[in-house]
């Protein structure tokens, strides 16, 4: 019998370091993915004086998606990802409506556990001002309710919370870390291929970008960043070639005094922006700079930062200034309504569910934008033509369970547009977030999100010429409440109002101003909706939710009208 | 407080460095689409004689309170010549308003009273100025014949005995240049060709026309005019060059370049320009090969012929011809 228990127990620890082996080492084959079922049941109802009689007042759409990927691990140091998509919109049995991609496929690994290096499909940013994917207008007004619509969009277009750029193209990096003096320096380069060449005048382009980080210690970091969008010459019978190189210095110190924690940050750089062998491009060429300064008083966590920054009219940085919304789409949703068949605006809604009104790609020169959702900051930190600053306050306390931000930014224009008078912009931000369930001490999760943003653009008219004066407001409140085992109530509310007169510009092939366009707007859009989520897992969700858009014309005479959408949203959502 | 005083002391350095742009603005002057209009300077001209056979030149002036699109028409009393001049600015003066005497539209103005019309887009206001035309624009080049003078009689024609035909100098109607012209007309039922006219350089006192050796800067010009109702005119116009230099012409061993104008719209006179270099060899109004050496050899032109040509079924036709001009460098401008 004590023999009997002498071999049990041998084998029970023999099959225990079995185990033990066999989940420490890594698999050779594996598979992920993310699989979703997203339905839309609209209803459409329009403020018109004759009833529309054209457009049909309800819409439904909906589809099963799976992105089924494979991981391959063929050595220790190399691993090979392909994702193949699969998506059936509802209704398209027997092929139709069926469609098969390939989502995403690299190669990546590490040489002499030095150099790592990843080909294919990669994800990729340096700085705001250099190669930066920056969110979308209005995206932190964005109550936790709707994000379950725009993290569909964020995932079909690449957008990770990391702003960087999808690209395809070839990355290497590699550090050295040094005994004395410096304790690292880090090398990055990526290049990658923008556009295929069309065989005839339109040649290949290719993104460059690089970046060189030396940490001196912990107290203070330099780094030099380079990217370039250029064609490759002799890929096209077209002589003229595009390059649009950016360079920039980062420098970012931190020291701590007693309690406080003084850290200052800093970028500056410059751009030169031309096409060779075409005598009509102009050549543009500018230099930005960005500096902060943040003083935190750590027993409080209590933040105070004072921004400064100039970013000239000239400053083309293709890899920062490129922009998510492609805001010369239309909305699939209704595009045309009224009798008239009127294009119908993008509103918040089409923003939180149509991957189609999203670019992948970087762009030379710069996209539309829509005054009316971001007229200060259309390019994110890199917009041209605006210098001024920025002074801001954050504080997270009660134990962790309110957090609050506010800001307050003031900038010009640096060069006019039509006249020598500058626009003034100023921005106001307020922002909160309370854990009451922290603050009551409840197990459940209940949180309440609150935002608002007031900005302002003025410049004086004369002789004639119609002063500006463009103000939106956006308000935003949201709740989410876990009340009974995995399931959550959440609602919320954003509301943007726009009035006021402002100019857009028309420009030509070489993003030259040859003309303004009126843009005079009245009104607001207000989407308020609530629903409820089933977690099965922390990768697996179940949610109905009800949102309504109320879309105020105020315009005299405009020929878009005010509407009202009602919108049914079931979403399905897995990640294995 | 040394440990904050370099970042603080560098950002207000940076904030010290912004800098606006106070001399230019990108785009269009938006006073120039929104400013209200005003006359600020009237209409003027710099001379009201003027002489171009001289070289002189008359500019126009005027100033307004914001850029406007401005057209200025000087039209001539007599020969209902027009010149136009255009153009997008606050103020105009000699940069941008001169007047060498040319036409844009035809006829080609002659010593004669003219009147210089000013006219702004999208404002009621119309200026006028008169002014005298002393002397025309020289003519420059070798110049077969402006029709002003009589038949010359180193010239030869044949001309189809047909009905109503009209091979004559005349000043019936407005000229292209000057009082005469030349009008060819007449119905032949039997033929294509109604009349001809051969002009050979020896009429000039020389065996070849005295031009350019090289056959991108000779330029041939004629002025034609189509008359209103009539769509069938077709005037050909044939160069003989002497490939091998023995002053005879031969059929069918050396070139014959043509152009042929086919009068069928636009009404009224018409300049037709053509660089030596770019005439064809046609046969029945096709291009083929060339007939001769195929060498464009403009000094050794010895012939220019000019055929009035119709369909025969299509009955009477018409057409006046003025101006006959080699030019150098460019063509001519009238």
């Amino acid at each position: 019998m004590k023999k009997s228990k002498k071999i049990i127990f041998t084998l029970i620890l023999g099959c225990t370091i079995t185990m033990v082996e066999a989940q420490t080492e890594v698999k050779k084959f594996s598979l992920n993915g993310t699989a979703r079922t997203l339905a839309f049941m609209d209803n459409l109802s329009q403020d018109v004086a004759v009833a529309d009689t054209v457009t049909a007042p309800k819409s439904l759409s909906s589809h099963t998606m799976v992105d089924l990927g494979m991981l391959i691990r063929p050595g220790d140091n190399i691993a090979i990802q392909s994702t193949v998509r699969i998506r059936n919109d509802f209704g398209g049995f027997w092929g139709s409506g069926v469609t098969f991609d390939v989502r995403e496929l690299y190669v990546k690994g590490v040489v002499k556990d030095v150099v790592r290096y990843q080909v294919g499909d990669l994800q990729y940013k340096l700085t705001p001002y250099t190669f930066y994917n920056n969110n979308i207008e209005l995206n932190a007004f964005t109550p936790k309710v709707f994000s379950h619509l725009s993290d569909q969009i964020a995932y079909d277009n690449f957008y990770l919370n990391d702003n960087t750029w999808r690209q395809q193209g070839a990355s290497v990096d590699f550090g050295v870390v040094f005994k004395k003096y410096i304790d690292e320096i880090n090398w990055n380069l990526y290049t990658g291929r923008v556009l295929t060449t069309n065989g005839g005048g339109s040649p290949d382009r290719l993104f460059t970008a690089a970046n060189i980080t030396m940490l001196q210690s912990k107290y203070l970091s330099l780094g030099v960043n380079y990217t370039n969008l250029y064609d490759f010459a002799g890929t096209s019978a077209n002589p003229e070639n595009l390059k649009n190189p950016v360079v920039s210095g980062t420098a970012n110190a931190q020291y701590t005094i007693a309690d406080f924690l003084i850290s200052a940050t800093g970028e500056i750089g410059s751009s030169n922006s031309e096409i060779l062998n075409d005598s009509l491009a102009p050549v543009l060429n500018d230099k930005f700079f960005d500096t902060k300064i943040k003083v935190a008083y750590t027993p409080w966590q209590l933040g105070i930062y004072l921004r400064m920054k100039s970013v000239g009219a000239d400053f083309r940085s293709p890899g920062a200034q490129t922009k998510r919304i492609d805001f010369n789409s239309a909305p699939a949703a209704f595009e045309r309504i009224t009798n008239d068949q009127v294009i119908r605006e993008l509103t918040t809604l089409d923003l939180l569910r149509e991957a189609d009104l999203y670019n992948l790609q970087l762009q030379s020169g710069l996209m539309a934008f829509d005054p009316k959702y971001d007229n200060i900051t259309p390019y994110g930190d890199a917009s041209p033509n605006r210098q001024g600053y920025e002074i801001g306050i954050n504080w997270l306390g009660w134990k962790n369970a309110v957090k609050l931000n506010a800001a307050y930014l003031a900038q010009t224009e640096i060069r006019g547009q039509g006249t020598l008078n500058l626009r003034d912009f100023t921005r106001m931000e307020v922002s909160g977030e309370i854990a009451i369930n922290e603050l009551l001490k409840w197990e459940k999760s209940i949180s309440f999100q609150a935002a608002m943003r007031s900005d302002k653009t003025n410049r004086p008219g004369e002789g004639g010429v119609p002063s500006i004066d463009l103000t939106t407001d956006i308000i935003s409140i949201g709740l989410s409440a876990n009340v009974v085992s995995d399931f959550e109530i959440l609602v919320g509310m954003q509301q943007h109002t726009f009035a006021g007169l402002e100019f857009t510009n028309q420009v030509n092939a070489y993003d030259e101003i040859i003309n303004f366009n009126e843009y005079t707007v009245d009104g607001s859009q207000q989407i308020i909706g609530g629903g409820l989520r089933w977690n099965f897992s922390e990768k697996a969700y179940l949610m109905g939710q009800y949102n309504q858009l109320s879309w105020n014309n105020n315009v005299a005479d405009d020929v878009l009208p005010s509407y009202t959408i009602g919108n049914f949203a079931f979403i399905y959502s897995m990640k294995f | 407080m040394k440990k904050i005083f370099l970042p603080l002391f560098s950002a207000i350095v940076l904030l010290s460095s912004c800098t606006t742009d106070n001399t230019a603005y990108d785009g269009p002057s938006l006073t120039d689409i929104y400013g209200e209009f005003s006359l600020l300077n009237t209409l003027s001209v710099s001379s009201t004689a003027i002489d171009f056979s001289t070289g002189q030149t008359l500019s126009c002036g005027a100033e307004f309170s914001k850029n406007v699109n401005w057209k200025i028409e000087i039209t001539g009393q007599t020969s209902g010549g027009v010149n136009t001049i255009e153009g997008f600015s606050r103020i105009i003066d000699a940069t941008n308003a001169i007047w060498d005497g040319s036409a844009s539209t035809l006829p080609m103005f002659r010593a004669e009273e003219c009147v210089v019309m000013l006219t702004i887009e999208n404002e009621v206001d119309t200026l006028y100025q008169n002014v005298t035309v002393t002397g025309t624009k020289p003519i420059v080049g070798l110049l077969l014949s402006d029709f002003e003078a009589e038949w010359n009689p180193g010239w030869s024609s044949f001309i189809q005995t047909g009905a109503d035909m009209s091979f004559i100098i005349t000043d019936a109607d407005a000229a292209g240049q000057g009082a005469k012209y030349y009008d060819m007309g007449g119905t032949v039922d039997w033929d294509w060709l109604l009349g001809l006219i051969d002009i050979p350089a020896t009429a000039y006192g020389t065996p070849a026309f005295t031009l350019n050796a090289n056959p991108n800067v000779v330029y041939f010009n004629v002025l034609l005019s189509k008359i209103p109702s009539i769509t069938n005119g077709i005037v050909l116009f044939q160069f003989r060059e002497d490939d091998n230099s023995d002053g005879v012409y031969t059929e069918g061993e050396e070139d014959l370049f043509s152009i042929e104008i086919k009068l069928t719209s636009n009404d009224g006179w018409q300049l037709i320009s053509y660089k030596y270099a770019d005439l064809p060899t046609l046969v029945n109004g096709t291009a083929v090969e060339p007939i001769g050496n195929g060498i464009y050899e403009p000094q050794k032109l010895m012939q220019v012929s000019i055929l009035m040509l119709a369909n025969p079924v299509t009955g009477y036709s018409q057409a006046y011809m003025d101006m006959l001009l080699f030019t150098e460098n460019e063509p001519f401008k009238p």
